[in-house]
């Protein structure tokens, strides 16, 4: 990868792996680090890494140093005081995008993880497997499990009449 | 063995450890069909596979089974079908199994569209905003600013005249080098140590164009006084790296012929004038005018060179060490957690 392409790999992913990691942990300055850390790791080996394959390497490194901090930060950080529930207050119109960006506070963190990969960028199960290492089927099963809690979260299906 | 109300429980283990054949799994699901109180105890097992953090062998083929085989929707697997109808995992025959589930069931259309409607979009307005201290660029030589006292002893020599009443000597004005040391360059006391990995030496290799920093070291590594072998003698060459903006100003004295200006420079721009200082004829107006080089050095170390970088807020200072006799035997560029020097072998005398 020349330098060039390097740079055109800040421009058009920088953003979205950002996005991935702030979904995340919901920490923009440590979701700084670790952009800074992915794309750091990246120009180190640039001269190894096919172009094509960028996207894919920097997501799975932003993914698991994201991993590494997270459980780093799991002693101190008490998910319950930090994840607001998804339910809506009662006496507010229900907003379907803020009660699904509530609930997905509260879905452990590997349904979160695939779905926001699945989501947001459209992977394939076989390409978050790479990412996540896990299998395929595993993939497959935790969005599964993934949108079903998120849809238990949200509520009865009825709060979209 | 017949499947019945009162063996069910073995069919059932079976189905979920996934030992049935295709004919068997659906006999159980016929049965589970005709008979919802163990259809929902079997979910309830089901549910309690899907709570355990291990995700058996199992479960993985009663989810891939389930939509591939099963030929009967029903409430209890239904959510599951919405879920795989929107992840795009059914194929038309059975998309048109769900089709047609809706329509004779339009209660489990709300479900159908909550499920259709919870995809996570992208919030666009998040952006990383240090995007520029992560580019890499090539280093930029600044020979515009400095061109740097001159190709030749000679072309000095004269140029000196514009400003100094004597004239040296050719060998009176340092030889090209071969490389500078800046191993004393340091970058002590940053706040992000921890990115310190690479060597600056390595990013500023002679024969290297790129910087191979990282961000954080790009972002303090202000300037580095440079030459090269290619460069005409006596050449000093102020390099750049990205996305370093340095700011560079000359500090004129009254009744001093001009010399560039350069203020809140972009690289861009930097370019720009290192091309119109190239140029023939050269430009004339603002901090593109070239004046004559080998004025330029000394005139700076007289007058003193300030410079500013705007990323980090600091000072630049190119400063001039004299000897005994009042002859440049160095000079150095300093500015926030760094200093850099170069001695000259020859010592130029400034009069």
């Amino acid at each position: 990868m020349t330098v060039a392409e390097y740079n055109h790999a800040v421009n058009e992913y920088a953003d979205r792996i950002f996005r991935f990691v702030v979904k995340n942990i919901r920490n923009e300055s440590t979701a700084q680090d670790i952009i800074q850390d992915t794309y750091e790791k990246l120009w180190l080996k640039h001269e190894g890494i096919n172009f094509s394959k960028v996207r894919s390497y920097l997501f799975t490194t932003a993914y698991h140093t994201m991993i590494d901090q997270t459980r780093r930060d799991r002693k101190t950080l008490d998910i319950e005081e930090a994840h607001p529930k998804a339910s809506h207050p009662q006496d507010e119109p229900f907003d379907l995008k803020a009660n699904l960006n509530r609930a997905l506070d509260q879905i452990p963190e590997i349904q979160r993880n695939v779905i926001l990969l699945r989501d947001y960028e459209g992977y394939s199960y076989d390409e978050i497997a790479d990412i996540t290492n896990l299998s395929e089927s595993q993939v497959k099963v935790y969005i599964y499990r993934g949108r079903i809690a998120l849809r238990k979260l949200i509520g009865s299906p009825e709060v979209l009449i | 063995m017949k499947l019945d109300r009162n063996n069910y429980e073995i069919f059932l283990i079976d189905y979920i450890d996934g030992n049935l054949s295709l004919d068997d799994r659906r006999i159980v699901e016929r049965f589970l069909a005709a008979n919802p109180d163990i259809a929902e105890e079997y979910e309830n097992t089901k549910e309690a596979i899907i709570e355990s953090d291990h995700i058996s062998s199992l479960e993985l083929d009663n989810l891939y089974r389930s939509f591939s085989d099963l030929p009967k929707i029903n409430e209890t697997n239904f959510e599951e079908f919405c879920i795989a109808y929107h992840e795009g995992d059914l194929n038309e025959e059975e998309k048109g199994r769900v089709d047609t589930y809706l329509q004779q069931n339009p209660e489990a259309k709300a479900l159908f569209q909550l499920h259709k409607s919870i995809r996570l979009q992208a919030d666009l307005k998040i952006q990383f905003p240090l995007k520029d201290q992560l580019k890499k660029h090539l280093i930029v030589p600044m020979r515009r600013y400095f061109y740097l006292a001159g190709a030749s002893a000679a072309a000095i020599l004269i140029g000196f005249g514009l400003y100094f009443a004597s004239v040296r000597e050719k060998s009176d004005f340092p030889p090209a080098v071969k490389r500078v040391n800046i191993a004393n360059t340091q970058i002590e006391n940053l706040p992000q140590s921890q990115h310190n990995s690479i060597q600056l030496q390595e990013a500023l290799n002679r024969n290297e164009t790129k910087a191979k920093s990282s961000p954080v070291q790009t972002r303090k590594l202000l300037a580095v006084l440079d030459t090269t072998e290619q460069d005409p003698p006596g050449t000093i060459v102020l390099a750049r790296i990205e996305p370093l903006v340095t700011t560079v100003h000359y500090s004129m004295k009254e009744n001093e012929p001009d010399m560039p200006q350069v203020q809140n420079s972009t690289n861009s721009q930097v370019i720009s004038n290192y091309q119109h200082a190239h140029a023939d004829p050269p430009p004339t107006e603002g901090h593109s005018r070239v004046i004559n080089r080998e004025t330029i050095l000394v005139g700076a170390l007289r007058v003193g060179l300030k410079g500013y970088n705007s990323l980090t807020e600091s000072d630049l200072a190119l400063n001039a060490e004299q000897d005994r006799e009042g002859r440049i035997k160095g000079i150095s560029l300093s500015g926030e957690n760094f200093e850099m020097e170069r001695k000259f072998n020859n010592h130029i005398n400034k009069n």
